[in-house]
């Protein structure tokens, strides 16, 4: 019975889902094998799990190749990216702590997605944005994969197709999906091991390497003096979205991002802009891939500001999202 | 341009136009000064206000508009509604194809929403105008503020994709050359910005989209430290 739910509508799923947790024995919520496990298996995978290999990553007419090592020493996490085209390069991050769980993570996660169900919890999960199926089966990098289709509810995210390695849960290969079912961009593991711990010499910097930056995911309430002060804030975005560094009530720096789980969108914003560098024009536009980057001016308290939204968002979201950025002050 | 006639595109682009100064606007014989003199005032005051309405600037849908009315007896046929549809919409989706250049100065891209809504918008607005002025025997200057947002704004065809060109090509001609080579510092300053805040959102990205280092390669360049 359990297998035959995923044929069914989510709407059908989270009556019964409900049902379940209403009566005192209903334990299980998802089937074993639902896009639901497999998405939060797929959030503990890839930063749990020892594996290092090569992918690819398309966009476009361009494809780049990327050698990619992952371990877990000591219970913190030793990332490594090698840029395998082009000018030698790599980013290398170590000692992230495997309980620093940020909010883009929470949101992937099984217990998350229950209390969503429940209507328990105000960081709901991606079941409510989202709609997920299975499509069957396959192989990529010589494993066998599940694929997994994921249609967002609005015009605000793209549609996300992923491969989950059935064994772990690992992510080997993603499509991003824009209107009319182009593909934006596409990774996809060449060949993978998985289960094979390197040591933490093979993380030292090697001279070329970028060290990637690592963001609290919360501000604690001692370190709060962010309730009172000058600020921004971003007054419409996509539902679902929420701040990937929590307990903040504005932004007091230059950047603030936002995560529904799946999809991540960052605004910057910059006051004192040389109006006489800004001529060329009041918005600009950028698009890679399905990364979209839309800037302009917004006049705010007097003055010039530029306001840059940068994500894996449609062009339209982004406008929509930089023209609601206005400043607040709480003294 | 005399500043009588200034004065008059003043008036209709705040749609306080009377009937004497829309006719002087319509019959001057320089129809190309009328036309930039119109953008220029736009984009003035876009810059001194936060305004969206720029994004129709660069629109200029008067050749379409007169070559429909000119064909159809002041009336548009749905299949040609149909037609100036699909002309912009091929011009939008041209727009969109050419995705793989990373940084480019928009103007077209507000427009492509809102292009097709705006083509109807003047269309109808101008038949309207038509009709009353057929049944009342004299022109309807009050209809001014309407029809002033469809108005002839700049250059020959209708410019979707290429809007952005066509606004700066304005200010270009009548810009000294220091400002033209401040232009293109911006532009250089306006990619490295972007590349800055590609990595610094990506930083945060691989921490939040479930899917880790791997989405660090959407990253195409970055200083090593």
């Amino acid at each position: 019975m359990m297998s035959a739910l995923r044929h069914l509508p989510l709407s059908t799923i989270g009556l019964f889902v409900f049902a379940c947790l209403i009566m005192p024995a209903g334990g299980l919520v998802y089937a074993d094998d639902s896009p639901q496990i497999a998405l939060s298996r797929m959030s503990h995978s890839f930063r749990e799990l020892d594996y290092h290999g090569t992918f690819s990553f398309q966009r476009g007419s361009s494809t780049e190749s990327f050698r990619i090592a992952h371990s877990v020493i000591d219970g913190e996490e030793f990332e490594r990216l090698e840029y395998l085209d082009g000018e030698k390069r790599e980013i290398v991050r170590r000692g992230h702590h495997l309980n620093c769980i940020h909010p883009g993570h929470k949101l992937l996660r099984f217990y998350q997605q229950q209390q969503a169900q429940l209507g328990s919890s105000a960081n709901a999960g991606v079941g409510s944005f989202y709609e997920f199926a299975v499509n069957g089966t396959g192989r990529v990098a010589g494993r066998e994969v599940v694929n997994l289709q994921i249609i967002p509810k609005d015009t605000h995210r793209f549609e996300h197709h992923l491969s989950l390695d059935k064994e772990t849960g690992l992510l080997l290969r993603t499509e991003l999906i824009g209107p009319g079912k182009t593909v934006l961009e596409r990774f996809q593991f060449v060949e993978i091991t998985i289960g094979e711990p390197l040591a933490g010499e093979q993380f030292v910097d090697a001279g070329a390497s970028y060290q990637a930056y690592h963001t609290e995911p919360s501000v604690t309430a001692n370190v709060a003096g962010n309730t009172v002060g000058d600020g921004w804030t971003v007054q419409w975005m996509p539902t679902g979205f929420t701040s990937t560094v929590a307990n903040v009530k504005f932004v007091t720096g230059d950047i603030a991002t936002f995560t529904d789980g799946l999809t991540v969108f960052s605004v910057f914003l910059e006051s004192d802009v040389d109006l006489n560098l800004v001529q060329r024009g009041l918005e600009g536009r950028a698009q890679k891939g399905a990364t979209t980057a839309y800037t302009r001016l917004l006049v705010l308290a007097d003055r010039p500001h530029r306001i840059t939204v940068v994500g894996e968002i449609p062009a339209q979201t982004a406008q929509q999202i930089a023209q609601s950025v206005r400043l607040v002050s709480s003294r | 341009m005399s500043d009588q006639l200034r004065e008059s595109i003043s008036a209709l682009m705040d749609g306080e136009a009377d009937e004497l100064e829309l006719r002087r606007i319509m019959s001057t014989d320089n129809d190309e000064s009328v036309r930039s003199t119109w953008a220029r005032y736009h984009l003035v005051r876009e810059v001194m206000q936060d305004n969206d309405t720029g994004a129709y600037r660069h629109l200029d849908i008067s050749s379409q508009v007169s070559m429909a009315i000119g064909h159809n007896n002041g009336r548009l046929s749905e299949e040609k509604i149909d037609q100036l549809e699909s002309v912009v919409a091929q011009k939008v989706s041209d727009d969109q194809q050419k995705t793989s250049v990373w940084w480019r100065p928009m103007a077209g891209f507000a427009v492509a929403a809102s292009v097709a809504m705006a083509v109807i918008v003047g269309v109808q607005t101008l038949e309207t105008n038509a009709t009353s002025e057929l049944a009342s025997g004299f022109p309807v200057a009050s209809k001014a503020p309407m029809t002033s947002r469809v108005y002839p704004v700049a250059g020959a065809s209708m410019q979707a994709s290429g809007g952005a060109s066509n606004a700066v090509r304005y200010q270009s001609s009548e810009l000294p050359g220091d400002i033209a080579a401040s232009r293109a510092a911006a532009d250089l300053e306006a990619r490295h910005r972007l590349e800055r805040y590609m990595l610094r959102h990506t930083e945060r990205a691989v921490l939040n989209n479930g899917q880790g280092m791997i989405s660090f390669a959407r990253v195409a360049s970055f200083d090593k430290k």
